[in-house]
């Protein structure tokens, strides 16, 4: 009823916008009809920036919309909407931005979205996800969708979280071991032969730590991994907020609300 | 899926040139925690790739911490009080 009403508006709004973008926006309409947002407003935001999306970088859009059906991506895009995106002054400062208190701040209130969500879902479906292991399996997924919505989709490794990534969850207990150090000026004239099989190798085992940069090139790669440990950086620093200040209200029974000094 | 896409493949420089690779590589250093590198010119490219490898273990550890934490307050704390506080924390 209001999502065909806000489909067909949508629908009305896609018709104004690149006729070639049509059947993507198409498909992720779709599966946000079926994930029932009931705001036909919001709705058509959503696709209004989908589509400056897409005439921007498609892969963005593809990201997005498949993290529309998500159930972290269904406030935290509405969310992400609200901001004005200015095209053209990102890549000016793309590692900074990770941070900014602002970006965290804002990384965090989504983040708590995303954990209430965890939280009723658990709550709803007792039985099968009560167990400890489950539940923060859970957070720990949402906390990375949600990190990878932050990116808006310009890095290959949140496209790669959204689209359903390879599990991560198995780290090989490797250790350390220890490697002889190339000095400065063999590690020079490796690079000028591309790349010793040292390296290769240790460019593999960065490409697998990374989200979807196994086979990827040497310079990318280094992008990729400078912006993704950055963003990290910041979730490790945003969650551990968060868990203090839960931990808190939660010891304090009644809390008169006060500005907690963090 | 997006395998085809080449964000940056340089159509007129067909190589990629090695100071490109050291400027990234000395990008990648300055992100790494002074601790494990020092700032100095004389870390090789092994080493830079050898600490962000671990460096992106150890947080992946922290977050795995931090999720088991998370989830346990979850499972404990009353969720709207303990909403509306932290929230109210984080906008102040």
């Amino acid at each position: 009823m209001e999502a065909a009403r806000s489909s067909q508006r949508a629908r009305a709004v896609i018709g104004r916008e690149k006729s070639d973008s049509l059947s993507f926006l198409d498909l992720g309409i779709l599966t946000v009809d079926l994930a029932g947002f009931d705001a036909g407003r919001k709705y058509c935001g959503l696709v209004r920036r989908l589509s400056a999306a897409i005439s921007t970088d498609l892969e963005v859009s593809e990201g997005i919309s498949m993290a529309v059906p998500n159930a972290v991506g269904e406030s935290v895009l509405m969310g992400g909407g609200e901001r004005k995106r200015k095209r053209g002054s990102e890549p000016s400062a793309p590692l900074s931005k990770w941070r900014t208190e602002g970006e965290q701040r804002i990384y965090s209130s989504r983040l708590i979205e995303a954990l209430r969500r965890v939280c009723q879902s658990s709550a709803s479906a007792p039985s099968a996800s009560s167990s400890d292991h489950v539940r923060s399996c859970a957070v720990r997924k949402a906390a990375d969708r949600v990190l990878a919505v932050s990116a808006r989709g310009r890095t290959r490794w949140s496209r790669a979280i959204l689209s359903g990534r390879t599990l991560k969850h198995r780290v090989r207990p490797k250790g350390s071991r220890p490697k002889p150090v190339i000095s400065a000026i063999v590690a020079r004239a490796a690079a000028q032969r591309r790349k010793t099989p040292a390296l290769e190798k240790k460019t593999r085992v960065l490409g697998r730590l990374v989200p979807g940069c196994r086979k990827l090139p040497l310079p990318s790669l280094l992008e990729e991994a400078s912006g993704y440990i950055t963003a990290l950086e910041m979730q490790v620093r945003a969650m551990s907020t968060i868990a203090e200040a839960f931990s808190a209200a939660g010891s304090a029974s009644l809390p008169p609300i006060h500005a907690n000094p963090m | 899926m997006s395998a085809r896409r080449s964000r940056s493949r340089q159509a007129g420089a067909g190589r990629i040139t090695d100071e490109q690779i050291d400027d990234l590589m000395s990008k990648l250093q300055a992100i790494l925690p002074e601790a494990r590198l020092g700032r100095n010119d004389r870390v090789s490219a092994a080493k830079v790739l050898q600490e962000a490898c671990s460096y992106i273990r150890s947080l992946h550890r922290e977050m795995d911490d931090l999720s088991e934490r998370l989830s346990e307050l979850l499972s404990t704390t009353e969720m709207s009080s303990a909403q509306a506080a932290v929230v109210r924390s984080l906008l102040m």
